[in-house]
């Protein structure tokens, strides 16, 4: 079963990252004053994966739901969501535009555990 | 970031789905070999993330040394689209990191929950940090190296 999870994973990588990187590029060409390419990655990714983790483990039984996480949850949300470009843009704006860099990281925050917390309740209510 | 003509953007997007699958599975082996539990401590997700913050300053900072901008490098351009936007970011996650702050704090530890958000940020920022530090030289120094061949 791990060798078909970590495929899965994979396929999910293959697709989250480079949808990741159509985000930055089109958020890029709209504003450089602040990431909204990796923001709007983030909160996509976190309202997917809050769906995905109640909607495939604990929501249905059965040794798919396995995949379904893997594919969805760890491969495609972790991979279309990023920490550490998270982090490093922060520590970019800090210097020069702390104000962004405060809004940046507690928008963030804030808004990723309410749109996880609201895929969650989506995905159990199915 | 309009990126150059001399790399095609299929390329670019060749090398961050390359990077973004080894990422990713890496972020999987990891979270077997630190398996965690609904509400518990989320170790896999917390030493990937803040693992991931530190080769980010280092390389981030690495290829502002070493390399002319993105706009300007076919090469800047292809390790940052390789390493920083595919293996770094396929192997951090944001969404794990919601998703397992929401379980702790539904799930009744709401101080384990905050005290996950807030480490995950003082130490993640404080990685990005301590990266960036290890590679980065003063400009007299990167002078010197250019006087000297």
């Amino acid at each position: 079963m791990i060798i078909l999870e970590i495929l899965a994973v994979a396929l999910g990588g293959a697709v989250g990252a480079p949808l990741r990187f159509a985000a930055e590029r089109a958020g890029a060409s709209v504003t450089t004053s602040w990431p909204v390419g990796t923001f709007a990655a983030n909160m996509i990714g976190s309202l997917v994966a809050g769906f995905s983790a109640a909607f495939f483990v604990y929501g249905h039984n059965g040794n798919w739901h396995l995949l379904g996480y893997a594919l969805i949850s760890v491969g495609l949300c972790g991979a279309l969501t990023t920490f550490s470009s998270f982090c490093l843009q922060i520590i970019d704006f800090a210097e020069n535009k702390p104000s962004v860099a405060w809004a940046y990281s507690v928008g963030s925050l804030v808004l990723g555990l309410i749109l996880a917390t609201i895929g969650y309740q989506i995905g159990s209510g199915l | 970031m309009a990126y150059p003509e001399p790399v095609p953007s299929r390329e670019l997007y060749r090398l961050v789905a390359i990077g973004g699958v080894i990422g990713a599975v890496a972020r999987f082996l990891l979270s077997v070999v630190l398996p965690h539990g609904g509400t518990a401590w989320p170790w896999a997700t917390f030493v990937a993330n803040i693992l991931g913050c530190l080769v980010i300053g280092y390389f981030a900072t690495w290829l502002l040394q070493n390399l002319p901008p993105i706009s300007v490098s076919a090469q800047a351009a292809r390790i940052r689209a390789f390493v920083v936007t595919g293996v770094l970011g396929g192997f951090t996650t944001f969404s794990s990191f919601a998703v397992e702050t929401h379980a702790m704090a539904a799930g009744g530890r709401r101080f384990m929950a905050l005290l996950y958000v807030v480490l995950s940020m003082v130490i993640g920022l404080l990685a990005v940090w301590l990266g960036s530090r290890l590679v980065y030289r003063t400009p007299e120094a990167l002078e010197e190296d250019e006087v000297t061949g």
